[in-house]
């Protein structure tokens, strides 16, 4: 395994273990009793017997994060291509942007719930709600901080309005969507059990959280919270896997051809001399 | 050279900023494959010289020719480059050079294969698929200045191009620079500081004076080309050097 791989795969491993081991210690060490708080075996061992019914309700948290996020990122982005295009639409909507964060997500739940019903719809619209900002706040920042004197290059050598556009700014906010994107993806599951809290009568991870809770099963709370919580890591992978992706050029020194052989990256930092 | 039609000519330009006089009204002319070095005191309104001719900023007086057509305050009709490379980081080398079609009709496959060979000709055909953040700050220059050839403009703005690198690599680039216009035959207006540069590339060399600027002197410099480093402590060169220095500086340099 290169040094690279191990820095990327086993440090985030050996610290998530880290982690585990702290939390069975505390567990063992203070001899806490399991409808307090359980071992990580107990609450792995609760979401292993539950897992039947636990798998397809985190299939559906995870369908309602997909469409909100998916939802979400492209009216940030779209936004974000609004204001930076003239002063009136940014100064139009920044401050409605702003003051949709400031709104409690969880006291407008109720309201969306009502407004929407108990489907998937208003999971969906509180995770793109959570999600559409920090997308759209990095998005712009992206425009703002291409290089004046880039655009100029760009009309002196007789680019338009609209190529200008297309080739120089829209590919400069690339990098600024990933970030945006990278915050949103570990606040959406939250924005969507949130709404399942708020909507669900049952069927879902949070309405079962909900039930073992009131059962006092200890570890299938914790077993549940850490089934979210691998949704959230996971989809989070997912946008750094896209991000490596959409992005070569932040992570490798040439471009990745296809074919054999070809894909090999140079270290090679050429010098000056002819 | 004076023979050749002359492919810009600037007739009496000004341009003022907020009531302040940028550039006192400035003629020059630039013949077809000639080299021309602009040097100045900082603020003498070099800049803004460039950007008319570049049709980025209008005159408030004046025209702008280049090659017999009118092209005052229209930019679109010469080759820019800057002190900064502003290669767009998300492109390779290949995808830099060929920016000028992609800004104005798109990308062909003609386009891309022209750049290669202008590319490998000069160079850089080991680099095609280097992403910019992985050359260094000599390579950058001549990618961007490969990206300006290509543009297809046959008059070149170089505004300080050399100004960020070391003095070694400013040394390599001269005579690269050297080449690459033996092998183009582009017409080259040169802004710089430097007057070793000055007098080492050009065949002329106009020296402007304090703001608000107009040009106060034209030197011929009349070394053989190719030109070597050897040249550049000739007698010619040295009187030259001696004599935009007093332009400069008044007499206490002279």
């Amino acid at each position: 395994m290169s040094r690279t791989s191990a820095r990327t795969i086993l440090l985030p491993l050996a610290s998530v273990m880290l982690v585990v081991a702290v939390w069975a210690l505390i567990i063992r060490l203070f001899d806490v009793d399991p409808f307090v708080a359980p071992s990580p075996g107990e609450a792995l061992g609760a979401v292993r017997a539950d897992w039947s019914i636990l798998w397809p309700l985190a299939l559906q948290t995870l369908e309602e994060t997909i469409y909100g996020f998916v939802a979400g990122a492209v009216l940030g982005f779209v936004l974000a291509v609004g204001m930076a295009q003239t002063r009136i639409v940014r100064d139009l909507v920044y401050p409605v942007l702003v003051g949709s964060q400031a709104v409690p997500i969880i006291a407008i739940a109720a309201p969306l719930v009502i407004l929407l019903g108990f489907g998937i719809l208003p999971k969906v619209v509180i995770v793109a709600w959570i999600v559409f900002f920090p997308v759209a706040v990095s998005v712009l920042d992206g425009f703002a901080r291409v290089d004046p004197d880039l655009i100029s290059l760009a009309r002196a050598m007789g680019g338009g309005r609209a190529r200008t556009f297309l080739v120089i700014r829209l590919p400069a906010t690339v990098g600024p969507l990933f970030s945006g994107l990278k915050i949103g993806a570990t606040y959406a599951v939250t924005g969507a059990v949130i709404g399942e809290l708020v909507a669900s009568t049952g069927s879902s991870l949070a309405g079962y959280q909900r039930q073992a809770n009131s059962s006092l099963d200890t570890a299938a709370v914790w077993g549940s919270t850490l089934l979210m919580t691998a949704i959230g890591i996971g989809w989070f992978l997912l946008v750094v896997g896209l991000e490596r992706l959409a992005t070569p050029w932040r992570t490798r020194s040439t471009r990745r051809r296809l074919g054999l052989g070809a894909s090999r990256s140079t270290d090679h930092r050429p010098g000056d001399a002819p | 050279m004076a023979a050749s039609a002359p492919m810009l000519v600037v007739d009496g330009i000004s341009r003022a900023f907020d009531g302040l006089p940028a550039l006192a009204p400035t003629s020059m002319t630039v013949a077809a494959g000639e080299f021309v070095s602009l040097v100045g005191p900082s603020g003498c309104g070099k800049s803004t010289l460039f950007n008319v001719i570049s049709g980025l900023v209008a005159p408030d007086a004046g025209r702008v020719e280049i090659a017999g057509r009118d092209v005052t305050g229209r930019p679109g009709s010469v080759g820019y480059m800057l002190q900064k490379d502003l290669l767009a980081p998300w492109r390779t080398v290949l995808g830099n050079i060929v920016l000028g079609a992609a800004l104005t009709r798109g990308v062909t496959a003609d386009d891309r294969a022209a750049a290669a060979e202008l590319a490998a000709r000069h160079g850089l055909g080991d680099y095609l698929d280097h992403y910019p953040h992985a050359l260094s700050g000599g390579m950058r220059q001549r990618v961007a200045l490969m990206r300006t050839l290509a543009s297809g403009r046959n008059l070149l703005l170089l505004d300080e191009p050399f100004g960020a690198l070391d003095a070694q690599t400013r040394l390599g680039m001269h005579t690269w620079l050297q080449e690459v216009r033996a092998a183009t035959g582009s017409t080259v207006l040169f802004v710089t500081h430097d007057v070793d540069e000055a007098v080492f590339l050009s065949d002329r060399v106009l020296v402007m004076g304090p703001r608000p600027g107009a040009i106060v002197e034209e030197l011929a410099i009349d070394l053989p080309r190719p030109r070597t480093l050897e040249m550049s402590t000739s007698e010619a060169a040295v009187a030259a050097k001696r004599r935009i220095l007093s332009l400069l500086h008044g007499e206490a340099a002279a």
